[in-house]
């Protein structure tokens, strides 16, 4: 592990029986956000599950900060890490100003100065119950208790899923201030890559318990594209480059993993560049029918 | 611990008040009750019931009456502790129903003071419900002839014991095998200690089920009062075995928190 890496998971295992997580591997460097990107089921909560230590693992290493989490005696190293979920954890009638006051006892660097001006910040009356918050006022509430403790590194899981785009948008903005900060770090877990696109600087994809890509957001967009061409052009493009294949009627498209090579090679194609959402769907695809592993 | 402590004191907030008029209608009842066994209708009906002619009926009412009116008082006294309990059973179901495992798992709180902030909370309802036990019956008994300070204090500990003993089981099972299966536990608690009740008791249960008619309701007598001056003599005995099974419990409930991890 490198100095500058914040988490690293070396060969998790985790084994539920009907689902396995099999050797998940991945570093997040300091001072980037690390996109989790994974359909549901896909392994993702179980693997940040896994990172806070809630639940056992089967195999493997994970380290946070350059220290080991040894399992069941690392609960210190969470004073670092802020946390948001998908769904608020938070009992219905209570108030900000009443987790203001647990969260004093729980973290030691727990600011309230800070957090009643995230309160104010993102519109949250203090003294109105978490029960009558709307979907996307219980997420910047959960942000707010996240951002609270001087937390280095941000875990959330699906933070933006079921939110309308104004409020998608709003909490894109806050990681993005969150991260100015070169210490910070954030590993975001979601299946809407759209929002990743924006954010995201490493991005980790997962499928079936496995990782299948990792890498640099901005490398993997490059390197990847969209090889539109005939049906029956389709079986010329070597299966080196070709990572799916979608073969319609007429047409063929296909998930090529070296956009340049591919083009220098087949000059005559048409490669276009490909979303994360299009390079995430053809991986799936991959994996459904031939079961093989990413790169 | 101090942070969790202080979230289950915020879902305990919200149940006071219902707690508190447990607490008034029981003392009230309570108090209402051995005045009248004293001075009101009730000493009027006992008296009544005394002196009639009919000697198989005066007898009944020189032993049974007062034996009756001190359990039903027994009982009133009982619902503060009863209601101290179901006020803790109330927190774990809050917290399961707001899914508060998921925030507690990613605090930087051990599971060993996850377990304790429960184990914490279930003593000082014990705690609390034996305290105002003590102040009501400090109020009741020397209103009464129905029963003594230290008879009703053995009831309410036997009861506390139980209590205990069930909360104590309810704890590990929660961790064990998770929190909806606390209420087995306590359901198991209790079909234990029937269990236990029954063997220890065999040959006298032997006795009284095998006795010829014109015996066996000597002999049921003799049951009842065994159980009764059980609880009025010895009823400290179930606290004094439930405290250390509840330390048991912590302990296992711990160790299944620290295998079996994602419980709040």
């Amino acid at each position: 592990m490198t100095a500058e890496t914040v988490l690293e998971l070396k060969e998790v295992t985790k084994n539920y029986g009907d689902f396995r997580l099999d050797k998940v591997s991945f570093s997040v460097p300091k001072g980037t956000v690390c996109g989790f990107i994974g359909q549901n089921g896909a392994g993702k909560t179980t693997t940040i599950r896994l990172i806070l230590d809630s639940v056992q693992r089967d195999g493997g290493t994970i380290t946070m900060f350059g220290q080991e989490v040894i399992p069941g005696k690392s609960d210190s190293l969470r004073e670092d890490v802020g946390v948001v979920f998908d769904e608020m954890g938070f009992h219905e009638f209570l108030t900000p100003k009443q987790i203001d006051k647990i969260m004093k006892h729980v973290y030691k660097n727990w600011n309230s100065e800070l957090f009643f001006i995230y309160l104010t910040r993102f519109g949250l009356p203090s003294g109105k119950k978490c029960g009558d918050y709307s979907r996307g006022m219980r997420m910047k509430l959960q942000i707010a208790v996240a951002l609270s403790h001087d937390a280095k590194l941000l875990i959330m899981d699906e933070p933006t899923s079921g939110l309308d785009p104004i409020v998608r948008n709003e909490m894109i903005q806050i990681f993005r201030e969150f991260v100015l900060e070169e210490d910070h770090t954030i590993l975001l877990s979601s299946h809407i890559t759209t929002d990743l696109e924006k954010i995201a600087d490493e991005v980790v994809f997962i499928e079936g318990g496995r990782i299948v890509l990792s890498g640099n957001k901005d490398e993997i967009l490059m390197k990847h594209g969209l090889l539109k061409c005939k049906k029956e052009d389709a079986d010329k493009i070597s299966d080196s480059f070709a990572v799916y294949r979608e073969i319609d009627d007429f047409h063929a498209e296909i998930l090529v993993n070296d956009r340049e090579s591919c083009s220098k090679l087949y000059p005559n194609a048409v490669i276009e560049p490909a979303t994360l959402e299009e390079i995430m769907i053809h991986y799936v695809n991959r994996m459904k029918t031939s079961g093989r592993e990413g790169v | 611990m101090k942070g969790i402590l202080i979230k289950d004191v915020y879902c305990l907030k919200r149940k006071l008040f219902y707690w508190g008029i447990t607490v008034f209608m029981a003392g009230a009842v309570c108090l209402m009750f051995v005045i009248s066994s004293k001075h009101g209708n009730l000493a009027k009906f006992f008296a009544e019931w005394e002196n009639t002619e009919d000697p198989e009926s005066a007898a009944d009412a020189v032993f049974m009456i007062p034996f009756l009116c001190k359990w039903v008082l027994s009982i009133f006294l009982l619902l503060p502790l009863a209601a101290a309990f179901d006020l803790v059973q109330s927190v774990f179901t809050d917290d399961e129903n707001a899914s508060f495992y998921k925030v507690a798992a990613s605090l930087p709180v051990s599971r060993f003071e996850r377990v304790g902030a429960r184990a914490t909370l279930i003593a000082a309802a014990l705690s609390s419900g034996i305290v105002i036990d003590m102040i009501l019956l400090a109020f009741c008994v020397p209103a009464t002839d129905l029963l003594t300070y230290r008879e009703a204090m053995e009831v309410v500990m036997a009861f506390a014991g139980v209590a205990l003993l069930c909360q104590s089981v309810a704890l590990w099972f929660g961790y064990r095998f998770g929190a909806q299966t606390a209420m087995y536990g306590n359901l198991l608690t209790l079909a234990g200690l029937a269990v236990l009740t029954v063997l220890g008791n065999l040959k006298l249960l032997k006795r009284t089920f095998t006795a010829p008619d014109e015996l066996k309701s000597g002999y049921l007598y003799d049951l009842f009062d065994k159980a009764v001056s059980f609880l009025e003599n010895k009823g400290h005995f179930v606290l004094l075995i439930a405290v250390p099974v509840f330390a048991v419990c912590y302990f296992a409930a711990c160790s299944a928190a620290v295998r079996k991890r994602g419980v709040a």
